[in-house]
């Protein structure tokens, strides 16, 4: 009787570090796992000097996510992660599909994207863990603004202390029609290329297509209209002032 | 649409398919050029050369796929 009480406690006492060994596997497991669950989230940042959000769904190793680099451009992206280190791809609906390196640094991914033998950085800063963002509520609302109607004389265009830029390309006047579409002179429009404009809040954008499915958008800054004055305004890619006159 | 055909455009950019392949260099000069601007106007006009790019490459690389 006595060897087998004995013979018992020694098996629940080899049971208990089984299960110790099992909580300690669990416990490292979750560190890990919670580790890089870490990553998962919502983003903000840059790409080629425009503003974007992004989505990272973390499960396990393997990311799945989405970047929006305008309000109607939607892109995916598959990655793994291995420590900090993000290794994927993105496929551009403009460029094709891109080859994503980088790293975490803290709340940062710091990644380079290359399409066909162009190296793009691409920045991005954590906002939350929530895995919903509402694209109209970080670019806003597209619509015309009427104010805008018209045609419009450049006069300056200057950095953002007031120092004159010298652009490659010499636009006289930009005219903003009604019907949404932007047009401008000095450089020939390619066949059947097609601008549009429409602002959000005070942002104004551009929306670049042809007739084979090219479809991209682009912040061309903050506008502001003072006494027939158009002041164009771009603090993150260009950063640039320009000044128009309203032709009469 | 075009993304299926972007998808058969990466797959050929290995094959050097004569004017698929040369089409596709163009394409990402363009970007480049994009990329490189450092204006409003300069990225509207690189936009539109990236837009043409592509409209070529689509041309080129169509019958390929």
């Amino acid at each position: 009787m006595e060897l087998l009480t004995h013979k018992l406690l020694r098996k629940i006492k080899a049971m208990t570090h089984y299960k110790y060994y099992i909580a300690l596997i669990f416990v490292a497991y979750s560190f890990f796992a919670n580790g890089q669950k870490n990553y998962q989230g919502n983003y903000a940042g840059t790409f080629m000097g425009g503003r974007v959000a992004c989505l990272l769904k973390i499960s396990g190793d393997i990311v799945v996510g989405s970047m929006y680099d305008g309000p109607e451009n939607n892109h995916s992206i598959t990655a793994t992660i291995e420590g900090d280190k993000f290794n994927g791809s993105i496929y551009h609906k403009v460029f094709g599909e891109g080859v994503l390196e980088g790293s975490f640094k803290e709340d940062s991914l710091i990644l380079m994207v290359y399409f066909f033998d162009n190296a793009l950085p691409f920045l991005l800063k954590k906002q939350s863990d929530k895995l919903k963002f509402d694209v109209d509520k970080i670019f806003g609302k597209p619509h015309l603004d009427k104010n805008l109607f018209g045609d419009w004389l450049k006069i300056d265009l200057t950095d953002l202390n007031g120092k004159k830029v010298v652009s490659k390309v010499n636009h006289k006047y930009i005219t903003f029609s009604e019907n949404g579409y932007y047009t401008f002179s000095g450089e020939p429009l390619k066949s059947g290329v097609e601008f549009n404009w429409y602002v959000v809040g005070n942002e104004l954008y551009e929306h670049v297509s042809n007739n084979v499915g090219f479809s991209y958008d682009f912040s061309a800054g903050t506008y502001q209209i003072k006494n027939d004055t158009l002041t164009l305004t771009e603090r993150i890619k260009f950063k640039t002032i320009e000044t128009y006159l309203r032709k009469k | 649409m075009k993304n299926l055909e972007i998808n058969q455009m990466s797959n050929l950019q290995g094959g050097g398919r004569g004017g698929c392949f040369a089409a596709m260099t163009a394409y990402g000069t363009s970007i480049g050029l994009l990329h490189n601007a450092k204006t409003k106007e300069e990225t509207e006009a690189a936009l539109g050369a990236v837009a043409s790019a592509f409209a070529a490459t689509v041309a080129a690389c169509e019958d390929q796929s």
